[in-house]
């Protein structure tokens, strides 16, 4: 009889023993691995809020647009048209595309009544113009911050979305759509067009933004074409967001727009584009992998302990054996394939109980709570079949290197002793 | 009582291997436990730590209105900085340091070009103080500002490299180590410096990187004639756990005229983030408690399973039902404790060794990685104790109890 | 912006050369006269080199009220035409003919791609704000003055003027900053009779001492002086009209 058939059978002989390692196994591989998909969860929900709330899985500049330091970003604009948005668009993965025009201008506010001598109600901000049509394909967070009011309603309207806070220091208030006050009333958005000329728009306050994300508050949302009005850039933009699914895509959908597009253009992730999320969640992993190492530990010193009983246990079995001529190596070999088998499946069935639960948290989504921001958060915590796959793989070896010891123990028992043992 | 505590001890005491085994159970868990929750809280201080004690410091104090005011970077009204109110102001308990910063933009320029900045003043004799990682952010090569420093600043990375300006020292053909401030006033009076490069930033923040320049205070101050004034302090505390106390004391010290806000406020993104990352850490330790009581109740069962014929040969001399139940309970106690106290004290050690040795992970722009201070949270390192004590106690309760339920007969006949 | 103003105001020349060694403040005097007159209205054109080699050119009505009102029309390029800017003492606005409105603006603000940034030199009443010294002058015919700021609130910490012998026109300027650091300089040329008995530099170049690739000419096409400027073409209800 094989050795292999000979370990399954001791295993299965001792049924108390064996059920006992592989429920240490099985709760061990399976709590690893919904601990890994709370993590992948947790990861994926600042992503979303980054990638699919503010940047874009990939953007698209002129070359030399992020490094720019000096001088005005809208130097550095793009000539936008169809055809460059369905090249952009006919990459495998590109499921949006959003044109943008990024600058920064100030906000106006009209003179109260009879109030010549005021102080000036005027701010510096950070706009971005988007098509509101066409952003909350790339990112359909962006429309969870809305605070008062509602959303820009179309890519021509003299409209402006604030900063809530940035709205209050300014006195500004919501304007209703449909009986706006009287265009005198409107706050004017100046802006400096590429040469530097200042020109300026009314535009009527239709929403609020709450901010859940970072920078500071002196934000606000233009429609696009209004911006291309005030900066004379009619037919011209500063950015493409480009949205990408699924978003591990994303460093190949850059690698093939650089292709496609060539020189003259420059495309960047989002973790190029801020590289702050991405540092933290490699940190996150790294912590991840140290406290898995020390679970892992743990758990295999306690298949060491029970392997180191079983070996005890069957000292007399174990001298019969070596007494009728099994040789010690072949002792060492069949206590390692028990560790082995017992590794195998406790992480098979571990891997699989962990998948399920990891699977039913997935569908009943955890909530975590944002205080300060106007959504909470979900998790859904999920892992790929990869990592499973591993978590089996490391427990079988683990389970194997747990039993080396207790293995060894076995083979230098000396017979006579043994038999004679009770 | 006492002698079924005796004889516990005895019995443990006798089969050395078997209460080994157990032990260690309990003991390994124990220690994986407060290992782990030690390198997650090093890792949250570490968060932290980079905000308060690299960035923005604990607390700061500005004039009051600056924060919701509609101009970018108001540099009226001012604080005064002395002697005096740095000294009242260390003097509120809980207050471990103060510095004062001037915040502020110009035009700096290389003779060739120019750009906006915003420009840091700060103190370097002070800002350690309240900003104890004041300069981590300097790449190699440059280096941070010196209390002697007048006509030196920092530039930020990008902000130098479009200007081709590198740290003093490493000056080339075709590249500057200096760079002219210039600035207004409040009351609009133009002024300029010279100043010396001596070393750059790097964050992973682009607009650290594009946009300041950090100096030191006495040159912003002469820059902007602004002498004796800053448009911030920034207050480092003791204990973070008191926060909102000290706050509340220095709004008490200070009156009205001024604001603290708490790094909190100052950074709502990195608070949020840092607010995530608690939820998910909790849980996380929540299912290693899982995963260690399961293999201390595994290792339990089997070693009261294996003394199946002990517990019939008592019962056969006529030991009552109950005493055995009580005994071996009595037994896991024992048990539970003695690994309880060792893991702890195991568990205590190993995080004291790694907090002094630190373990380095990789942190963007620093010179090379920083450190992980696992620490030891000794109300937790109770909790797991008792959860640790009670399940092994409750671990041997079941098959106690259900051996003790057998036939002495059945009982002295098995394994 | 203001600094514009100042430019075209600077535009006045007035009197008969001085007899015998004038002091400081009769130099001064004389230079807030030709260069500042109290009220005149003038055409002017602007022109403005930046660091890339680029340059814009700007066709500027202006008048000029008391000491310190002062309204610009620009006529040229198109992309400003119709804007305006008004100056009341630290106060300015500026008007837009897309808004229709006119928005206060913060003095600090850099206006017109930094174009005007050089032109904050043109302030003129030196010898309210400055006390000057005269010292020896390495220019040829040529009175040379130092001034230093009487308070904190002036544009400049010191200023050297070069002015001619023979009628106290400026010739050539130097602006400092607190630390002594040259930031702006200006040479005076094109002396032009405006007006019978006025005369003063029609062109003014400015240079940015700190970004040498940037600077601005003035160039003052023609100047009125006396002319009515009622107090209510300075509100700011009355921009754009």
């Amino acid at each position: 009889m094989t050795l292999l058939a000979l370990a399954t059978r001791n295993l299965l002989r001792n049924r108390r023993r064996t059920a006992i390692a592989l429920a240490a196994l099985v709760v061990g591989v399976g709590g690893m691995v919904v601990l890994r998909g709370l993590v992948n969860g947790q990861q994926r929900i600042i992503l979303e809020n980054i990638v699919q709330g503010q940047l874009g899985a990939v953007q698209v500049h002129h070359e030399g647009y992020l490094a720019l330091v000096q001088g005005s970003p809208l130097s550095l604009d793009m000539e936008d048209s169809e055809a460059l948005r369905q090249r952009i668009a006919s990459v495998r993965g590109v499921v949006g595309v959003s044109p943008r025009v990024a600058f920064g201008g100030m906000l106006s506010m009209p003179e109260p009544e009879g109030a010549e001598d005021s102080e000036p109600r005027t701010a510096f901000l950070q706009v971005l113009a988007f098509d509101p049509a066409l952003e909350p394909r790339v990112t359909p967070k962006r429309m969870a911050w809305v605070g008062e009011g509602a959303f820009l309603s179309e890519v021509g309207a003299p409209e402006l979305m604030l900063n809530a806070d940035l709205a209050r220091s300014l006195g500004a208030r919501v304007m209703d759509g449909e009986a706006p006050p009287p265009q005198e009333q409107w706050p004017a958005l100046l802006a400096a067009d590429r040469d530097g000329a200042l020109n300026g728009e009314g535009v009527r306050l239709s929403g609020t933004l709450v901010s859940a994300s970072p920078g500071d508050r002196r934000v606000g949302y233009l429609p696009l074409a209004t911006a291309q009005r005030v900066l004379r850039m009619e037919g011209r933009v500063t950015e493409y967001a480009v949205a990408v699914e699924p978003l591990e895509d994303a460093r190949r959908v850059r690698d093939a727009l650089r292709a496609s597009l060539g020189p003259g253009y420059e495309v960047h992730t989002w973790e190029e584009v801020f590289p702050f999320i991405a540092q933290l969640m490699g940190q996150q992993d790294f912590l991840f992998g140290i406290l898995s190492t020390v679970f892992l530990l743990a758990v295999l010193l306690g298949i060491v302990n029970v392997m180191l009983m079983s070996v005890l246990e069957r000292v007399r079995e174990i001298g019969t054996m070596l007494a009728v001529g099994m040789r010690r190596r072949s002792i060492i070999v069949l206590f390692l394939l028990e560790g082995w088998v017992l590794g195998l499946v406790g992480g098979v069935l571990g891997a699989l109980v962990g998948g399920a639960v990891t699977y039913w948290l997935h569908q009943r989504g955890i909530l975590l709570p944002s205080p300060g921001a106007t959504v909470d958060s979900i998790i859904r915590p999920f892992v790929t079949f990869t990592y499973l796959g591993r978590s089996v793989v490391m427990a079988a070896v683990g389970a194997g290197l747990a039993a080396l010891w207790p293995a060894w123990r076995a083979s230098r028992l000396r017979p006579v002793e043994a038999l004679a043992s009770t | 009582m006492s002698t079924f505590l005796g004889m516990a001890v005895r019995n443990v005491a006798r089969n050395r291997r078997r209460s080994l085994v157990t032990l260690s159970a309990v003991l390994l868990g124990v220690t994986a436990v407060l290992v782990s929750r030690g390198i997650m809280d090093g890792f949250m201080r570490l968060m932290v730590d980079d905000v308060v004690e690299g960035r923005t410091g604990a607390l700061q104090i500005h004039p009051s209105g600056y924060m919701a005011s509609v101009e970018a970077l108001p540099l009226e009204p001012s604080l005064a900085y002395d002697e005096a109110l740095v000294a009242r102001l260390e003097a509120v308990p809980g207050v471990s340091g103060v510095s004062g910063r001037l915040t502020f933009s110009g035009l700096v320029s290389n003779g060739v070009a120019q750009t906006t900045f915003v420009g840091r003043g700060v103190d370097p004799g002070r800002e350690t103080r309240a900003v104890p990682r004041f300069g981590f952010e300097v790449r190699a090569g440059g280096r941070v500002l010196a209390p002697g420093d007048h006509a030196q600043v920092l530039l930020g990375s990008e902000l130098a490299r479009s200007f081709r300006a590198v740290p003093s020292g490493q000056k080339t053909e075709g590249l500057v180590d200096r760079v002219t401030l210039a600035a207004s006033s409040p009351k609009g009076r133009a002024n300029s410096m010279d100043v010396a490069v001596e070393g750059l930033t790097e964050s992973t923040l682009p607009f650290e990187n594009k946009r300041v320049v950090t100096v030191p205070l006495k040159l912003s101050q002469e820059l902007l004639g602004m002498e004796g004034r800053v448009t911030e302090l920034v207050v480092a505390v003791e204990d973070l756990g008191e926060l909102e106390e000290v706050a509340e004391r220095l709004r008490a010290e200070l009156g009205p005229g001024y604001e603290v806000h708490t790094w909190q406020e100052l950074q709502p993104f990195v608070r949020d983030v840092i607010r995530r990352q608690r939820f998910i850490l909790a849980m996380i330790s929540s299912i290693l408690f899982v995963i260690i009581l399961t293999g201390i109740i595994n290792t339990m069962l089997m070693s009261v399973f294996e003394r199946v014929r002990e517990i019939g040969t008592m019962l056969a001399v006529g030991v009552r039902r109950r005493q055995v139940r009580g005994l071996f309970l009595w037994e896991a106690a024992v048990l539970g404790v003695a690994g309880g106290v060792g893991g702890v004290a195991l568990g205590a050690a190993l995080v004291g060794l790694l907090g002094a040795w630190g373990i380095p992970i990789e942190n963007v722009g620093t010179g090379g990685p920083i450190l992980i201070r696992p620490e030891l949270d000794l109300p937790f390192a109770g909790v797991t104790f008792a959860v640790a004590v009670v399940g092994a106690v409750v671990a041997a309760a079941w098959p106690a109890w259900k051996a003790s339920r057998l036939n002495p007969v059945d009982a002295l006949r098995a394994n | 912006m203001k600094t514009i103003l100042l430019a075209v105001v600077a535009v006045l020349a007035a009197g008969p050369a001085l007899a015998g060694d004038p002091t400081p403040e009769e130099l001064l005097r004389r230079y807030d006269e030709v260069m500042g007159p109290r009220t005149f209205e003038a055409e002017s054109q602007m022109t403005a080199w930046r660091e890339d080699g680029s340059s814009r050119a700007y066709e500027l009505r202006m008048l000029k009220a008391e000491d310190d009102k002062s309204r610009v029309w620009f006529k040229s390029p198109a992309s400003v035409k119709g804007q305006e800017i008004l100056r009341v003492g630290d106060n300015l606005w500026v008007y837009l003919p897309n808004v229709k409105r006119a928005t206060r603006m913060a003095n600090r603000e850099s206006f017109q791609g930094g174009d005007f940034n050089n032109a904050d030199i043109l302030r003129v009443s030196y010898s309210k704000d400055y006390a000057g010294k005269l010292v020896a002058s390495e220019v040829p015919e040529t009175w040379a003055l130092e001034l230093k700021a009487k308070s904190q609130e002036t544009a400049y910490d010191a200023i050297k003027l070069w002015l001619r012998k023979s009628d106290g026109l400026p010739v050539k300027a130097q602006y400092f900053g607190t630390s002594g650091q040259m930031l702006r300089s200006a040479e005076f040329s094109d002396y032009t009779e405006f007006e019978k008995g006025y005369q003063r530099p029609a062109k003014v170049v400015m240079r940015n001492e700190l970004v040498k690739s940037r600077r601005s000419e003035l160039v003052v096409k023609s100047l009125k002086r006396g002319v009515d400027a009622p107090a209510q073409r300075f509100t700011q209800p009355d921009m754009g009209r």
